[in-house]
């Protein structure tokens, strides 16, 4: 018997797994609802590192906005408002980034870790003080999601198709990048923001106000990882629970920093990410197709791959690739991906001074 | 995996039973990283605690571990404080645990989901997560109209293991020809990835997805209830039932709380045991949730083959499988 695996099978029409079954409009979908967290935190990040704040408290500004947007959707009952509530609350809490590194000249990398923990710490306190006794009574903690696009045009179009199922906030995720490039390159605000990024001195002696822009940088910064918080819960989940950005901040900042720092490089970085998640999220189900009732002789790639990962194994159940190497994927191929696509890094010349 | 020394019953008894001979004790537990508020066997250690505070007056007190640094950090400081008996949560702190124990020999340890050092103060505490997973799945494989269920794992762990192999061969048990597609997270919190992982694996023809992945869980069951009708998730650890209402076919619960109550009340009257014992679905330890709101969803041969199945597993007919050697060797019957 064959090998029952996606790739031994990929050619095979007649058979349930092909490589089409695979690469598909769903994944594109999956991948896009995947990057629209990373995009809105990535473009937060990249309007704090180019006014020359570094900005590695992302991650928490992220989480901050994830509990206070299902908070306040809990207590109001209002999902406009918990969206408000979210975001404003990473930007208070980047206004505590700034202030450190701004008026007391705090190292910005000691300063963003600060603000990872006080809203890991500070999240988780408040959770379960309030709304874990809320469950405890009874009632429910999920606030639910904003509505997403169902329409029957959608079935058939390959358009519709990539955004059935999504809501309106992956779409604003897909058209931040357009309105950030243009303000980035277009407005007055946006050029002098890079010109105090890449030379203070200068740009102070040119009469700019440095410090007000790097405050201003850093809050809207708070303001986006804050809606990209506000994503995973009023978008996606529904709910609040410990520390349910799972290092998105850290990944979204790796995007930025691969994307060399524009608009467009942070967002293909994000995408790239999604899509190698969603995919590897796909090949996850599809490795175990049958079951090891009778013996089946793995193909070479999946016996390679069980050799790489676990040793015991025998192949009786060789169409099963191991699931921490396909975890490692959307990780080990965006690498790959940034360092033959783009050139050498070049960051704002001014990051991180004070 | 056979029981060890010392069944512990795990029906509760009241607090009145044997009352004559309690004495307060102190307890605590150290949590894995997951922390206390985990969802899963962290959250319900900790509801043991608190029961055997009400019940029996012990002094209870719980420390969380942010890092593999922590156990042997935490386990020392409550030995140090001389509590009667520290429970530690989860296999990450077999180590610390070795390492510790010895050096307070009044004081009782026990260590949940893993195996403990052989020393006169030690105890493990085990559960046949595979065979409640087992009826999972061989409710799942009878309910799925497409033929295909899911599984949606934390980290891809021995003891998460249990679970996923116990649920395939329920699968089996109940339709020869379901596929079972199974998943991980990777970690135990990011609760969107769970959700992804399982509308994926509805998009790839799943209908009934059972979860043993902590927080990312949450996610499973969410979506679920985005699918709606005829798409379910199963809960697991606790009774998760009542999350999404009707959504959540049944919860494997895995009763983490009795067995510590139990533990602090043979503390409490002097009857403690080392060595280990094991709890499965004979002593009540792992079973289906009471499924209050998916119950007239179950057809009447369906609900009856489960109890047989039950009954079986109870009588020690059915052996689920719980690695991978075992299950290559299990056949249904």
């Amino acid at each position: 018997m064959r090998c029952r695996c996606a790739w031994a099978n990929a050619h095979l029409k007649s058979n349930e797994t092909t490589m089409n079954e695979i690469l598909n409009l769903e994944l594109l979908n999956a991948a896009i609802r995947n990057a629209a967290p990373l995009i809105f935190a990535a473009l937060g990040g990249l309007l704090s590192e180019r006014s020359g704040v570094v900005n590695i408290g992302l991650e928490g500004m992220m989480l901050m906005g994830a509990f206070v947007s299902a908070w306040i959707a809990l207590l109001t009952g209002s999902l406009w408002l918990g969206l408000f509530g979210g975001v404003m609350a990473g930007a208070m809490l980047a206004l505590i980034h700034a202030y450190a590194t701004q008026q007391w000249r705090a190292d910005h990398v000691i300063s963003g870790v600060a603000v990872i923990l006080l809203a890991s710490g500070l999240t988780t306190y408040l959770f379960r003080r309030f709304i874990i006794p809320m469950e405890e009574a009874g009632k429910t903690s999920v606030v639910g999601v904003f509505p997403s696009f169902e329409a029957e045009w959608m079935e058939s179009n390959p358009l519709g198709l990539l955004l059935k199922g999504q809501n309106w906030m992956v779409l604003f995720a897909l058209f931040l990048p357009i309105a950030i490039h243009l303000i980035m390159k277009r407005s007055r605000w946006g050029l002098r923001l890079f010109a105090v990024g890449n030379d203070s001195q200068k740009a102070r002696s040119m009469g700019v106000p440095v410090r007000a822009l790097r405050y201003q940088g850093v809050l809207l910064s708070g303001a986006l990882a804050g809606l990209a918080g506000v994503f995973l819960t009023l978008a996606l989940t529904g709910q609040f629970r410990e520390n349910m950005s799972a290092g998105k901040g850290f990944i979204a900042l790796a995007a930025l920093i691969f994307g060399r720092w524009t608009p467009w490089g942070a967002v293909g970085a994000a995408l790239g990410f999604g899509f190698f998640e969603a995919l590897q999220l796909q090949l996850q189900g599809k490795q175990v197709v049958a079951h090891a009732l009778g013996a089946d002789d793995g193909c070479l790639w999946c016996r390679w791959l069980q050799r790489l990962g676990n040793k015991e194994t025998e192949l009786l159940t060789g169409h099963e690739l191991p699931t921490d190497l396909l975890l490692m994927l959307p990780y080990l191929l965006t690498v790959i991906a940034m360092i033959g696509l783009f050139g050498k890094m070049k960051p704002p010349s001014d990051l991180g001074n004070p | 995996m056979d029981n060890g020394i010392g069944v512990i019953e795990l029906v509760s008894l009241g607090g009145f039973s044997g009352g004559l001979f309690l004495k307060p004790i102190k307890a605590a537990m150290v949590t894995d990283i997951g922390g206390i508020g985990d969802e899963s066997f962290n959250a319900s250690a900790w509801r043991g605690l608190q029961r055997a505070q009400k019940e029996l007056g012990s002094n209870v007190r719980y420390l969380e571990s942010r890092n593999a640094a922590d156990y042997t950090r935490n386990l020392t400081a409550l030995g140090r404080e001389g509590y009667d008996v520290v429970f530690a949560v989860g296999f990450l702190m077999e180590d610390a645990l070795k390492r510790v124990a010895p050096r307070f020999p009044k004081v009782k340890f026990a260590i949940i989901d893993g195996q403990a050092p052989n020393l006169p103060n030690c105890l493990s505490i085990n559960f046949n997560e595979q065979e409640g997973s087992f009826l999972v799945g061989a409710l799942a494989g009878a309910m799925s109209k497409k033929g295909a269920v899911g599984f949606v794992g934390g980290m891809n762990v021995p003891l998460i293991k249990k679970f996923e192999y116990g649920y395939r061969a329920g699968v089996l048990q109940a339709n020869s020809k379901a596929r079972v597609l199974v998943g991980y997270t990777g970690n135990w919190d990011d609760v969107a990835k769970g959700r992804e992982l399982a509308l994926t694996q509805f998009n790839q023809g799943a209908d009934i997805v059972y979860h043993a992945a902590g927080r990312c869980g949450l996610g499973v069951i969410q979506a679920a209830a985005q699918k709606g009708k005829g798409f379910y998730a199963v809960g697991v650890d606790s009774d998760q039932d009542h999350i999404a209402k009707g959504r959540v076919l049944t919860s494997m619960m895995k009763r983490v709380d009795n067995a510590v109550f139990d533990v602090c009340k043979r503390v409490s009257n002097g009857q403690f045991k080392n060595g280990a014992v094991v709890f499965g679905v004979k002593d009540g330890g792992v079973s289906l949730s009471p499924m209050r709101f998916t119950k007239s969803d179950v057809p009447a041969p369906v609900m009856k083959r489960i109890e047989q199945l039950t009954t079986m597993i109870k009588q020690g007919k059915i052996k689920p499988p719980y690695n991978d050697a075992t299950f290559k060797q299990w056949r249904p019957v």
